[in-house]
Order: C-alpha cells, then structure tokens, then sequence
C-alpha cells in the first residue's frame, strides 16, 4: 500500500518533466530520424513509401563527409582538451581563493557565458579579420611578409581559439562543481604524508574532480561537435565541420532527409566515441585501484 | 635539555588582533608523550599545525632530532600528524590511506602494503584494509587516520583530537589503542585535547596553554599539586581558593593566618608575607576539631563513595569531599576542616 503510493508519487513529479522531454526531446529526434530515411523531394518517390538507408550511405560513402566528420571530432576533442587545461588552474584558483574574492573572480571566468556565441565569435573578428588589431600590430612591426597570406582568421587555430573562448567557462563550471567538494584538509594530510606540492596535487586533488572533468569533458565536446557559429565565422571554405554541412543541406540546398542523416551520424558517432572514452577512464581507474599485483 | 629529542623556542605566531601562540617554549625528549592541555582557542592546534610546517611562526625556532626545522616544508619535516577532521582520502582503501606516506618516501609496492597492514594490525583494525574510508564509522576513521600518521614511523606524532567528539566511549577506546601503540614503540608523541582526563592519563608531561601562551608545563601530578596560578589549579579540576595572610617560613613550611587561627602549607619561600591564596583540593580535606577553619554546613551532595559537603566559611565557600560524613550531619551544623600541610600549595595572590 505503503509502496504504491509512493510510486503514484514518484510518478506524478516525474511526469511533467517526461512530457516535456518527450515533447521537446524526443519527438523533434524521432522526427529527425524518420526524415533521414525518407527520399529527397526530387527523388522518384517521397514519403513513407521507400524507407532507404540511401541518405546514410550517401553520407559514409563520401570520402568528404568521412574526412568531415573526423576533423569535426578533431576540432572537438582539441577543444575539450584545451578546455582541461585552461579550465583547471582557474577552477582550482577559485577553490583556493578566500570567500569574498571568489564571489568576483568566479564572475569574472562566468560572466562570457552570459555574452551571446556570435556576439563573442564575431568579437574575435576584430582582433584577428584583416584588418583587425593583430595584423595592424604585425604591420606596425613591419612583419606583412607574413600577411602575404591573406587573413589569419582562416586557420584551424584561430577557430580553435576562439571555440575555447566561448565552452572553457562551461569546462570551469563542471570542474568547480567537483573541486569545491574537495576538503582543503586532503592537501594537508598528503603534504604531512611526505607528498610535495605538485604531488599532492597529483595524487590527490586530480583523482578527486576526476568525474567533474568527465562532465565537463562531455559537454565541451557535445557542444564543440555541434558548432556551427564559430566554425562558419572561421573555418572558411579550408576548415568547415559537420554541423556546418548540415546546415547547408538543410537550408541552402533544402535537402532536409540528407542533413537530417548528417547529423544522426554526428550524434551516434559522438555518441560511441564518448562511450570509448568512458570505458577506457573506468578500466584505468580499476586498474590503479586494484593494481596489479593481484 | 641537552638530549631534547624536540625543541621550541621563543615560537610565536601573530594573529589578526592578538597573537595565536606568544613566545612558546617546551622541550620534549625522545619516547616522551606531551598533551597539550588547553580551553577552545588556546592554541592548541595551532601549535600541532606549527610543529607540522602548515604554520610559520613569526618568531623563534623549531628544533627536531638536531635539525632546524622552522622553514622546513611539511614535506620534509617527518613529522605525521592526525588531524581533527582525520582527512583520510576518499578515493583511495583503507590500505592505500595507510601506505600512502610510505609511497611518498618511494617504498615498493609489495613492501608498502605489507607494512601497511601491519600498521593496521597493531591497531586491531586488519579487517578494515580493503574498505573505503566514506563506508567507516567514526572510530574507524579515527584508527585509520592513526595507522596512517603511524605506518611512516615519524619522528613525532601529533594527534589532534576534535573539539567535540560525537561519542565518549568511542573516544575513550581510541585513546586506548592510541596509548597502547604509542607506549611500547616509543613514539615521541604529542596530543592536543581539551579534556583534562586525556591529557593526564595519555602523557608524560602536560603543557596547559591559555589564549596562546604555555602557562604550565610539567608532569601531570605536578600540575596538579603544584599549579603556578589560579587558571592551572582551576583548569586542572576542582579547587577551593581561600584568601589568607602568608606570616613567613618554618622548617614545617609556610605558616598562614586564617580566619579560625593558624594553619601550615607545604612551602614557597618565594613568596612574601603578605596577602596569598591557599589552595585546597576538595579531596584533601578532612575534618579537625583543632582545624584552622570553621564554618556552617550549607548543602550536602551524598555520592557514594564520599559526600560533598559545601561550608560557608567566613573566607567564602568552600567544597570538601568526605570519605565519611559524620553521622547526624545536617544543614547549619558546624564543621571544623584541616589538611595535610604538604597538600594545601600557596598561589601569589593576584595569579
């Protein structure tokens, strides 16, 4: 009796927020997937009457998107990593700084969340387009044999740059989150145990945010795979990503049923990839823990 | 001390408005057991986290088995502590909190882990090695944290004991274990509690502080019997100060007028004739028909093994445990009290 109440009541708070996945979530995805196998409009025949895989072959047989689709994840992964890097000295500073300058400096590394993508994309434009300040400072230095190249703005690494700039604050976050919960006392006891500053660090303080740099990880990457601002403001016609094909078959070239198919495919690969790394990081885990000694 | 195994001098450290420890100095020789004794804020872990690098001290030196240690990293001073909120790590076993100092000092795996269940199993906690510290109970951690500051074989070991522990048994059979594996190996220990019984059962010589600075030192009888101010006599348990007038010195030791005649105390030929405090603990007095005191029955306290009688002397009130009350004691009887001269200790009067 007991029991089923609380079931009743499990489901009734659950409910709404599943009607509003399955509204918002998951019906415009099946949607999506069901346009994937569907022939283009100019195709011998539409609708439900010819479910084909065509769009997906099409899709993994073309040696453009293949190549696509691994420098999306490239870029991505750079970006997460990147993120990491900067992320954690910022996260571990605002862990270590005192109550009252943590409330400024925590708003200061958050605050570019708050600015608009494009607004933050386009801003980079100005520092690295043309005519931007860099290459006005190269020019004053007398370095435009280097300028002979056009634009710097077109390079993986400004578009690297300048997706870091806008998903690191998103890393900080995640690794904050686990940080904080890290007691002070810990690096104490290490360093009464003999360990040195950085070791401390290291054996200690890295294993602990372990799962806030996973979360963190997965999100820059989730997020990294799908852009598309930062990509078309600086990829050029040499850099280009997956979410930016997408995008053109669907609104340039209106063929809906194959950048539907493009993004199914950026999704599950992104999907699997992270499921890799997830399943490589636990076997290390057990593998240090369990030692192998055994 | 030539032999001082551990030394402090001159050690202050400086607080926001006043100083956290002011101008402490103590030596400790080696196998030695110091428990710093002390009320909240006396310094007390601030001293334990001094001795482990974590504090540097504004002033004066730190000396350990020879070797100044002042600015010596915590890393380098081989010192383990226990601390107050036990920090063992949550990602590691029972096993690995207790081998990771021997893992800092580069000892293999094989030999490590042997030697850190050895470390638990000379405190009786060899079940616990492959648990994560998060599944313990309260006194698991705390004999955890004890095997790990132990395991390294440090030159000194600090224990700090929380501020208000959950539970006194659980307390009482940590401290047990705590002396039993300090005793035998002969740690030069050092514990930091703010319970008098602790302090007084665990060590060799206690150091009661007082808003950072060491008012007494010595071995627990001595603080006792012989406390250097009225904080220390009050501090270190139940004592009835009566002001009385110190007449001079005999050979039987200081002779003092009281307001029921004259009475002997155990002697302090440093002190002047003059106005003092007698200090008188409530177990040391006895009745005598030819006492020096004497006063009306107030309050009668009957608790077994002896009764607490409360008088009201013309000094003030005065506490006195009896072994055996005198049959037909009531309220509003008179009662003459004497002493042993050797236990009634004179105090300066404005100590």
């Amino acid at each position: 009796m007991r029991r089923r109440t609380l079931l009743l009541l499990a489901a009734m708070v659950l409910l709404p927020a599943a009607i509003g996945w399955l509204v918002f979530f998951g019906a415009p995805l099946g949607m999506l997937g069901l346009e994937t196998v569907q022939r283009h409009h100019s195709g011998a025949t539409a609708g439900f009457g010819g479910l084909l895989p065509g769009n997906y072959a099409r899709v993994l047989a073309s040696p453009l998107y293949r190549r696509l689709l691994g420098e999306t994840f490239k870029l991505a992964g750079l970006c997460a990593l990147v993120s990491l890097l900067v992320g954690y000295p910022i996260a571990w500073g605002l862990r270590l700084a005192a109550d009252w300058a943590r409330r400024s400096k925590t708003a200061g590394s958050l605050g570019p969340v708050l600015v608009n993508v494009v607004v933050r994309s386009l801003g980079w434009l100005v520092v690295l387009g043309e005519f931007g300040l860099l290459n006005l400072v190269l020019r004053t230095l007398r370095l435009e044999a280097d300028l002979s190249r056009g634009s710097r703005l077109r390079s993986e690494l400004s578009e690297l740059g300048s997706m870091v700039e806008v998903f690191f604050p998103l890393m900080v976050l995640a690794l904050y989150g686990a940080v904080s919960k890290i007691d002070l006392a810990m690096i104490r006891a290490a360093r009464n145990l003999g360990a040195t500053r950085s070791r401390a660090f290291f054996e200690v303080v890295v294993p602990l945010s372990l799962p806030g740099a996973a979360v963190g990880v997965v999100t820059v990457f989730a997020l990294a795979t799908g852009a598309y601002i930062t990509v078309a403001a600086f990829g050029g016609v040499r850099v280009r990503a997956m979410a930016e094909i997408a995008y053109e078959e669907s609104s340039t070239l209106v063929n809906w049923q194959l950048g539907a198919a493009v993004l199914v495919v950026v999704v599950v690969s992104a999907g699997i990839l992270l499921r890799l790394l997830f399943a490589g990081l636990r076997r290390a885990d057990r593998d240090s823990a369990a030692g192998p000694a055994r | 001390m030539a032999d001082a195994h551990l030394s402090l001098d001159r050690v202050s450290v400086r607080g926001r408005d006043r100083p956290i420890l002011d101008g402490l100095s103590f030596t400790l020789a080696r196998g030695q057991t110091l428990a710093l004794l002390g009320p909240e804020g006396a310094g007390k872990t601030a001293t334990l986290l001094l001795l482990a690098g974590f504090l540097r001290p504004s002033l004066g030196t730190v000396k350990l088995a020879g070797r100044d240690i002042t600015a010596a990293p915590p890393e380098g001073r081989d010192i383990a502590m226990v601390f107050q909120e036990d920090a063992l790590f949550p990602h590691l076993s029972v096993l690995d909190n207790v081998g990771f100092g021997l893992k800092m000092r580069g000892v293999p795996r094989g030999e490590r882990r042997q030697q850190a269940r050895a470390a638990l199993g000379a405190l009786g906690i060899a079940a616990l090695a492959e648990r994560h510290p998060g599944r313990l109970d309260a006194t698991g951690r705390r004999l955890v944290a004890l095997a790990r500051a132990a395991a390294c074989h440090p030159a000194l070991l600090l224990v700090d004991e929380p501020p208000a522990p959950a539970d006194a048994p659980q307390r009482e059979a940590v401290r047990a274990v705590l002396r039993a594996a300090v005793g035998p190996e002969h740690i030069t220990a050092i514990l930091a509690t703010h319970d008098r019984a602790a302090a007084f059962g665990f060590s060799d010589v206690v150091a009661l502080l007082r808003a950072g600075v060491l008012e007494q030192i010595g071995a627990p009888k001595e603080l006792f019997e012989r406390p250097a101010n009225r904080f220390v006599a009050g501090f270190t348990g139940p004592c009835n100060l009566l002001p009385a007038t110190l007449l001079g010195h005999t050979g039987a030791g200081a002779v003092l007028k009281l307001s029921g005649g004259t009475a002997n105390a155990a002697a302090r030929p440093e002190l002047p004739a003059g106005r003092v405090l007698l200090c008188l603990r409530p177990h040391h007095i006895r009745l005598d028909p030819a006492g020096p005191v004497r006063g009306p029955v107030q309050r009668i306290d009957y608790q077994g093994a002896m009764t607490q009688v409360t008088l009201a002397l013309p000094e003030g009130p005065v506490v006195a445990e009896l072994r055996q009350a005198p049959p037909g004691l009531a309220r509003g009887t008179d009662l003459r009290l004497g002493w042993d001269s050797a236990d009634a200790w004179l105090l300066p009067e404005d100590g």
